[in-house]
């Protein structure tokens, strides 16, 4: 038997028919590695692309394909075909069911891609499965990879909006305290996102880069960059530039995986991107972790975001500037009076007064951050009656609402005949309004005693 | 465009198509080999022809092209090998449908004119599910684009093929394949529908040979497989049939001499403990007859009517046939009982005649011997899984792998 097709059985000289049976297709997929670069033929396609590297599939052929593909790669060119399965799960629908045209739980993907986006859909895919488990899908769910996509735009197009004469050569101030934290930060994201797409895990890789952009850079530090890109030193304002685009063009690199034509996009419009950015260059994380920093920024966001926390509760309107008194020392003393400028900006805070012997004043409102007590007075912010008025009258309605579950839990024949799912809504109704409550009362406590 | 006007909110359909023709007029998909730089290959499970995109296949091709561009980026020679597969069935029935829309079938056609129906219909339908991977932004060299059933694969088939014949690893032999009588071709497991049906038990005795009035009784929902029976079967430790151990009982109609043989796959909790052994029309009993070196006789012609092994019956449809058993049987004082039973029946899935078990000569390919460099290969760390657990799965179906059939019919 020869490869070539003979005419005459060699044995005998009687004339040869093909079997006109056909081999079951598995018995060309197994040779699918080697046979796609030229094999049996010695291309140079073969020699240096084979074997390869990373292969990807559903475990249902795990033995017909994979197993095979190894065997076939072994028999025929002596090594493995692929040094890394990564094996992932099957798209479910929302419930759990596998997809099928009779349960009409089977959304098509080019409809999906119509609608939000090929980015989103991919990102939505790949944050929502965990490595190698099933991925519980429907359409609505790819609002997460839009919505994020939103979002980077956004903060693209607010940088892009303030990089008004921005000029790699001119003075820079020194960097402040933001601008350490968020390249600490970059680095190490950039060092996690690289191990993790090392790894193949790559849901870990996508929610990483969701953190650092969404609620880091986006979040605080282009929140903290404004003072700078609105004020009038062009020094600071350069170093707040330079800093969120070395952010903004690192973080589009490593996000091009995820999102390939929105950071392409978005790319096109930064000054100092060259060429494609399919083609730039993966990022390199730099030395610039920086405890200090990132403790200084994580200290005045929860001072900053307990601040604006009791600003709501009490209904201070958004534009008033507070006084604010924090009751602390040492360390943490230290940390806020660094960040004062920041915490006067973002929290709309007029006077900040911090120090150990600080009491509590009368008629305000308190809460706890780092271990550091935090006081907003209200007195001449809020019409204090109103507001207690309004509070006495809360904390009245709730406290109604409570003892009508607190009677009905108590009821034998209610706990006795309602279904469980009832009655245990009802426990947990209760406990949160009891939580509310507290707080509710806590407030209305802040107010002092009514006139 | 280092305009600093970004338009407000990010259209994807403004950029999409843009954008990806950006990417390929500047070849960033391609890959050359380059020594001066380390490659990265890696091979799409490759999509059937006939396909339509679905959202496994998002999944999947997210998956790979992420890091694909991962890799791209940081500086290897990125091949991501795309291409299509064009497993057998799927395109087959594609086709088959056309011809018929024209009154046609297969086998009007012939073999070579049938295969340049498929290729014709590839070129201009085939593929299409690769233009949707486009739209999910696949960067795989197209330029590279391979099909199974191209000639340079096909050669590779037939290489594959001498050279595991030549070393001894590829051999013919019997195998119990699904067989449609009315498609006249063998079917996978995967092409066989089974539909839950009320069908019956019959319980037929066989008189034990030189024990008048003794009888083996055997169940069975096909009778008219009976002719085919060349042992009954009993476990060795069942008390309910030590009588018929070292016994031989009397095949009705036919007068066949049937050995009792003893074999732990006869489950003992059911019914007399005695089992009809049909190596040439049962998988079970085909490796029962295996163990036992029995007979394997076939009693079926290829369109499920009854062969001349089948005696007085033969020539008759198999249902006819097995009618005119029972009817016999009763005559005879041969049954026992008849009991109705629920069963699962397997199905043609693209005529729904029902499928007859049906020995066959096929292709086998040895496959221990492929199967111990592949467990090494594992074991020394030379292939990875992702998670690991599955390699427990992997070593598990290789220490215990079977003869691969690699017959199929087009």
């Amino acid at each position: 038997m020869s490869a070539e097709g003979p005419e005459a059985c060699p044995e005998c000289g009687g004339e040869l028919r093909q079997d006109p049976d056909v081999l079951d297709t598995w018995f060309s997929s197994w040779l699918w590695p080697f046979s796609t670069l030229g094999w049996p033929e010695p291309t140079e396609d073969l020699a240096y692309f084979y074997p390869t590297q990373w292969l990807t599939t559903g475990p249902d052929i795990i033995f017909f394909w994979v197993a095979r593909m190894i065997m076939a790669g072994l028999e025929f060119r002596g090594e493995v075909p692929f040094s890394t399965v990564y094996l992932h799960g099957i798209v479910r629908d929302g419930k759990g069911r596998k997809m099928s045209k009779s349960l009409g739980n089977s959304p098509e993907p080019i409809d999906i891609i119509e609608e939000y986006g090929a980015d989103a859909l991919r990102f939505t895919m790949i944050a929502l499965t965990p490595t190698g488990q099933d991925v519980l899908f429907d359409a609505t769910k790819t609002e997460l990879g839009r919505n994020f996509a939103n979002k980077i735009w956004n903060a693209a197009r607010f940088l892009v909006m303030n990089l008004e004469g921005y000029d790699a050569a001119a003075p820079r101030a020194e960097t402040d305290a933001s601008d350490r934290w968020i390249l600490s930060r970059l680095d190490a994201t950039v060092t996690e996102v690289t191990a993790a797409l090392e790894e193949s895990r790559f849901s870990e890789a996508a929610w990483g880069l969701y953190e650092f952009l969404w609620k880091e850079y986006c979040d605080w530090y282009l929140e903290f960059a404004k003072a700078r890109f609105y004020g009038d030193d062009p020094a600071a304002r350069a170093r707040a530039q330079t800093v969120g685009l070395e952010v903004l063009s690192t973080s589009l690199r490593l996000l091009h995986p995820f999102f390939p034509y929105l950071t392409e996009a978005i790319w096109e419009f930064l000054p100092d991107s060259d060429g494609l950015l399919i083609r730039a260059s993966w990022p390199e994380a730099g030395n610039r972790t920086d405890g200090e920093a990132e403790r200084d920024i994580e200290v005045i966001r929860e001072v900053i975001a307990a601040v604006r926390n009791l600003r709501g509760e009490m209904h201070v309107p958004p534009g008033t500037r507070v006084p604010v008194l924090v009751r602390t020392e040492g360390d943490s003393a230290a940390r806020i009076l660094r960040g004062e400028t920041k915490l006067k900006a973002l929290a709309r805070v007029e006077t900040l007064t911090v120090g150990a012997e600080i009491r509590k004043p009368p008629k305000s409102a308190s809460a706890v951050a780092r271990g550091a007590e935090i006081y907003l007075p209200l007195e001449g912010l809020i019409d204090l009656e109103a507001e207690r008025a309004r509070l006495a009258k809360k904390v009245a309605g709730v406290r109604k609402i409570l003892q009508g579950i607190e009677k009905k839990l108590a009821n034998e024949a209610f706990l006795s005949r309602a279904p469980e799912s009832v009655v245990a809504n009802q426990r947990e109704t209760g406990e949160r309004l009891a939580g509310e409550l507290e707080v509710l009362e806590r407030n209305l406590a802040s107010l002092g005693e009514a006139h | 465009m280092k305009s600093k006007d970004m338009p407000k909110a990010y259209e994807p359909s403004v950029h999409e198509e843009r954008i990806y023709a950006l990417w390929e007029e500047h070849r960033a998909f391609r890959a050359e080999v380059d020594p001066d730089r380390q490659p990265f290959t890696v091979m799409i499970p490759p999509p059937n022809v006939t396909g339509v995109l679905h959202m496994g296949h998002v999944l999947d091709n997210a998956l790979q092209d992420s890091m694909i561009r991962f890799r791209r980026m940081q500086g290897y020679e990125t091949l991501w090998q795309p291409g299509t597969d064009h497993a057998g069935i799927a395109t087959q029935n594609v086709i088959e449908k056309m011809l018929r829309a024209e009154g046609k079938t297969r086998h009007d056609l012939g073999r070579e004119a049938f295969v340049e129906r498929a290729w014709t219909w590839k070129e201009e339908k085939g593929g299409h599910i690769l233009k949707q991977l486009r739209r999910l932004g696949a960067s795989a060299d197209w330029d590279r684009t391979r099909f199974t059933m191209e000639p340079a694969l096909s050669r590779a088939v037939t290489e594959a093929f001498v050279r595991l014949y030549e070393k001894g690893l590829i051999y013919r032999g019997n195998y119990i394949v699904n067989w449609c009588p009315r498609c006249h071709t063998a079917l996978s497991d995967e092409e066989v529908e089974h539909r839950d049906e009320q069908s019956k038990l019959w319980h037929i005795r066989y008189p034990v040979k030189g024990e008048p009035g003794t009888y083996a009784v055997v169940a069975t929902t096909r009778p008219e497989t009976m002719l085919g029976d060349t042992a009954v079967a009993v476990h060795p430790e069942d008390p309910k049939t030590a009588g018929l151990r070292g016994k031989a009982v009397m095949l009705p109609f036919l007068d066949r001499e049937l050995p009792v043989i003893e074999d732990d796959y006869v489950d003992r909790e059911l019914g007399t403990g005695a089992l009809k052994v049909t190596p040439a029309h049962d998988p079970n009993d085909f490796e029962i007859g295996k163990r036992h070196d029995l007979e394997a006789i076939n009693i079926l012609n290829e369109d499920a009517t009854i062969n001349e092994a089948g005696g007085e019956f033969r020539g008759l449809d198999r249902y006819e046939a097995r009618a005119r058993i029972i009817e016999r049987l009763e005559a005879l004082g041969l049954l026992e009982k008849t009991e109705d039973h629920p069963n699962a029946v397997g199905s043609c899935h693209r005529c729904h005649t029902v499928v007859e078990p049906r020995l066959s000569d096929q292709w086998f390919v040895k496959m221990k011997p492929l199967a111990e460099p592949a467990l090494a290969a594992y074991r020394a760390g030379r292939v990875r899984f992702v998670p690991e657990h599955w390699g427990k799965t992997y070593t598990h179906w290789l220490e215990n792998i079977r003869d691969w059939v690699i017959y199929r019919q087009l």
